[in-house]
């Protein structure tokens, strides 16, 4: 192990005895949910290993004082919302646009049926 | 006279003077790409029969006595996150190997307005997650210094390929350290704009507070060239910096004498070994040159690598859930519902670093955790926006490490967390929004090479590439070629 190794052996430590666990296996399930990335129950307990890892890591923000500053909403100084008129123009042509759809039917993009027929 | 060993605003002069045809300038390095590539693993596709039909018409073009553009004779590539109509846009991820762009990105028609040649696409850690282009689905990239180690990344195929002279310039995005971070690795300048100098419209979106795309070049005269060409106002990008184009390549060449350099000193206290000395020597340089160095108060950056993998994934799970299988993109084949098509093409699409930031990111968001991380991270941000607004009080730039060292070996950093360090000198930047470069500095641990990284304020864009240009003009380790490369 070098020294950058080393360093980052003695940090994972440190966080492996500060942090308390963030998440548990049902909030990464429903996470997965939410997000519609349906992963095995392998990809599962890595995620809930290294997710909780970070977390512990970020827990270091709460030693900030923030009180009275406001939250980060735009990035470049002196910059305003842009607003345009509301005016029709050329956009993506249809023919263009279906040409990347997996299925597409009669100028609509196709899915498998959400209605069941019976 | 070899072509490869030419900077591109060398190449567009020998061009402009009719003593290089562009066919002869895109033939070769056609040819290099051809030779050398499969070692590097640089380029994820070429536009062979584009680009030497485009360079045949500009070669008409300047014969007929036109009038050619700033970038007529120069050979770019792009990553492969960004644009060009009918051509894919991988984003080096499974899920998108069947897209093509439907539009072209402001920066393809840029430079293309200008007579630039685009010569291919290049790889990059999948939707431009992570620091060492392993992350790619499609392709394994080299470092042209040491073929067994890391280019850095998520910029990596941009970086090598300019590297390896695959092309004079290369473009790339930096949301965290993106261009800048690979550029040190493999010894090349990379360039980071103040947020919102080059239009983001047609960059695949990865956090949009965040993402900026720059310019890899051998010189900062290139990068200069290439940026008074992108840096545009752009209506189709709200973000977008209103002021008029800066005026990169009539100024970079003034002196620095009394320069203002500020050094973090308590910040990079934990630099070492032969990355510090470098990082030390560079500072000598500086003030060799006339600069004046002044310590700076930048402590709040050790938060950095916290705030961003809070925000950035946040940003992330919310522009990545348009991959959803149903408009575009690889749709799994073996989906019945609907419900199926969104969750495993994700499944089956993504990679496990991206899988990790968008559940991260739907995490912090999440209601009950939205104020404990993701606004708790934007006020620390406001706080370190802040810091970097004092600390450019005392000193005009500032001068920091790039990366910890120099680049790793290929395959050595597995935990996620600690690839996350890498980015722990540039992550500040974007955070900011402000102008960063990497420029060579120096060779390391057995020749590789090492940048130093020069941050100016919001739109000093011109004073950050000022002062890289003095430094490489002093140190001249930026003209340097991999012995593998040079003929």
């Amino acid at each position: 192990m070098d020294e950058n190794g080393y360093y980052f052996f003695l940090l994972k430590q440190k966080i492996r005895e500060k942090a308390m666990p963030q998440l548990d296996p049902e909030i990464i399930k429903n996470l997965t949910m939410l997000s519609r990335i349906r992963c095995s129950k392998e990809e599962r307990e890595s995620l809930l290993s290294d997710l909780n890892e970070i977390l512990g890591y970020v827990e270091q923000l709460n030693e900030v004082d923030v009180e009275g500053l406001p939250p980060c909403n735009t990035v470049l100084q002196g910059m305003t919302n842009v607003m345009r008129e509301d005016e029709t123009g050329q956009t993506l042509p249809r023919e263009t646009f279906l040409a990347n759809a997996p299925e597409h039917i009669s100028g609509m993009v196709r899915v498998p049926p959400v209605i069941k027929s019976s | 006279m070899s072509i490869h060993t030419l900077s591109a605003y060398e190449l567009h002069k020998s061009f402009c003077k009719g003593e290089l045809k562009a066919e002869q300038i895109i033939q070769a390095y056609l040819d290099r790409i051809e030779r050398y590539n499969k070692d590097v693993g640089a380029f994820l596709r070429t536009f062979d029969e584009k680009a030497l039909s485009q360079a045949k018409a500009l070669d008409e073009k300047f014969a007929r006595g036109e009038k050619v553009g700033r970038l007529a004779g120069v050979p770019i590539a792009l990553k492969d996150n960004m644009h060009i109509k009918g051509e894919l846009s991988t984003c080096g991820s499974k899920f998108l190997t069947n897209f093509n762009a439907p539009f072209d990105a402001t920066v393809t028609r840029l430079l293309e307005n200008e007579d630039a040649i685009i010569l291919g696409k290049t790889n990059l850690d999948e939707f431009a997650m992570g620091s060492s282009t392993e992350m790619s689905a499609l392709a394994q990239t080299h470092n042209p210094w040491d073929l067994s180690y890391s280019p850095g990344g998520s910029s990596g195929g941009s970086a090598a390929a300019v590297a390896a002279r695959l092309c004079p310039i290369a473009l790339g995005s930096d949301t965290g350290g993106s261009i800048r971070q690979p550029a040190s690795f493999c010894g090349v300048c990379g360039y980071k704009p103040t947020y919102g100098r080059v239009s983001r419209f047609g960059l695949v979106a990865f956090g949009s507070s965040l993402d900026q795309i720059g310019p890899f070049a051998t010189t900062t005269q290139d990068v200069a060239m290439v940026m008074e060409v992108l840096g545009q106002h752009c209506e189709k990008d709200s973000t977008s910096c209103t002021d008029p184009s800066y005026d990169f390549l009539s100024s970079i060449g003034t002196d620095i004498k009394g320069l203002k350099v500020g050094v973090p000193r308590h910040f990079i206290k934990g630099l070492k070994g032969e990355a510090k000395a470098c990082f030390d020597k560079s500072l000598e340089t500086l003030q060799d040159l006339g600069a004046e160095l002044v310590d700076v108060d930048l402590e709040v950056l050790k938060y950095s690598i916290a705030i961003y993998y809070i925000l950035a994934t946040a940003e992330a799970s919310t522009n990545l859930a348009r991959f959803d299988g149903v408009r575009y993109g690889v749709r799994s084949e073996s989906a019945q519902t609907l419900d199926d098509v969104y969750d495993l093409s994700k499944q089956e699409g993504f990679g496990p670093e991206v899988k990790r930031r968008i559940l991260l990111g739907t995490f912090v968001l999440s209601a009950g955790y939205q104020d404990a991380y993701y606004k708790k991270a934007q006020k620390v941000r406001t706080l370190l926006i802040r810091k970097y607004q004092e600390a450019f009080k005392k000193c005009d730039v500032v001068a920091t490490p790039v990366t910890p060292d120099s680049a790793f070996k290929s395959g050595s950093i597995k935990d996620p967390l600690e690839m996350y360090f890498e980015d722990m000198y540039t992550i500040g930047v974007n955070l900011a929004g402000l102008p960063g470069i990497s420029v060579p500095a120096g060779f390391i641990n057995g020749g590789k090479p090492y940048g130093l990284q020069i941050v100016g304020p919001q739109k000093a864009d011109v004073a950050v590439c000022q002062t890289a240009y003095a430094f490489e003009k002093a140190t001249a380790c930026a003209d340097k070629i991999p012995e593998q490369f040079k003929k």
